[in-house]
């Protein structure tokens, strides 16, 4: 197995150069399951999340991010804090395109059914919370 | 009908530990060619020889499979079982529930040409090997014409997407 294993922490995904993808991932799974979650609190939770994660906490940090998600916010960020935010989280996006662009089509495969089955634990972990 | 999460690597190596002969297409082969996004299912494109889809109709026994997607009408209701060769054989396209996730079974694909989609796919294909199985995933150029046939907003995504990525391909 190749990079990311379903094991590794969601925080690694944020720190490791793919947080547009973690932000995507989230968006997506909530999205399937119906839950309506604007994009400035989806990017609150996964700030929080980054905040407060231990690399070596994988199963403690999923739980915490819907818990952070529902905690109050902190203080609030200027529209010039989001549009910078935006351009970095866009340009570090498509550089990681171009890299995966390289890699093999069963290199790629391995690394996404890691994190299709990180996405489904973001899924129990939300199932968990609402319960 | 729920579903289990889809693992993509017991799927595909129950597949290939079934003989079944198919070309890698839909979301698995977005992320293949370098996208890396979430996708709920795994879809194939079978080989379209009556052996073939025996093997196929066997795993699929095997694994549990049953139609998804059928709204108000029961399982019974449908014209073709998958799990019966000669009724793969029709050509129709199958949703399904597995004990692996959801496998979507595509004979028939909007933007590919001939009868049977499997031989246009599997003449491009990329070969690799994933999880210790060797596999087969249809090509770029296959996967962006049907992405622009199915035309919907994710689609348009991955077209753009793939795009990005391709300019970092030397492949």
């Amino acid at each position: 197995m190749h990079g990311l294993t379903p094991g590794k922490p969601f925080a690694e995904l944020l720190i490791g150069g793919r947080r547009r993808y973690a932000l995507e991932l989230l968006a997506q799974v909530l999205g399937q399951r119906g839950t309506s979650l604007g994009g400035a609190r989806l990017e609150l939770a996964v700030n929080r999340v980054r905040d407060v994660a231990n690399l070596n906490e994988s199963a403690h940090t999923l739980r915490m991010i819907p818990v952070l998600m529902q905690r109050d916010s902190p203080a609030p960020r200027s529209a010039e804090w989001f549009r910078r935010d935006a351009e970095r989280n866009e340009r570090a996006r498509l550089e990681r395109l171009r890299i995966d662009g390289r890699k093999s089509v069963g290199r790629n495969i391995e690394e996404g059914a890691a994190l299709i089955a990180l996405g489904f634990e973001v899924q129990r972990a939300f199932d968990h919370t609402r319960r | 009908m729920t579903s289990a999460p889809l693992d993509a690597a017991a799927l595909l190596r129950r597949l290939h530990d079934a003989g079944v002969e198919h070309v890698v297409i839909g979301g698995l082969a977005v992320i293949a060619h370098g996208v890396q996004r979430f996708t709920n299912d795994l879809d194939i494109c079978p080989a379209p020889d009556l052996a073939n889809l025996e093997r196929l109709a066997r795993m699929l026994d095997s694994a549990d499979a049953r139609q998804l997607g059928l709204g108000d009408f029961d399982e019974r209701e449908f014209p073709f079982d998958p799990r019966r060769p000669e009724e793969l054989a029709e050509g129709g396209n199958f949703r399904l529930v597995t004990t692996e996730g959801v496998l979507d079974i595509m004979q028939w694909i909007p933007g590919i040409s001939g009868e049977q989609a499997y031989g246009e796919l599997a003449a491009d294909a990329v070969e690799g090997a994933a999880f210790g199985v060797p596999l087969k995933v249809c090509s770029l150029e296959h996967l962006r014409t049907m992405k622009r046939s199915a035309g919907r907003p994710q689609d348009e995504r991955d077209l753009a997407d793939l795009a990005t990525a391709d300019r970092g391909s030397d492949r």
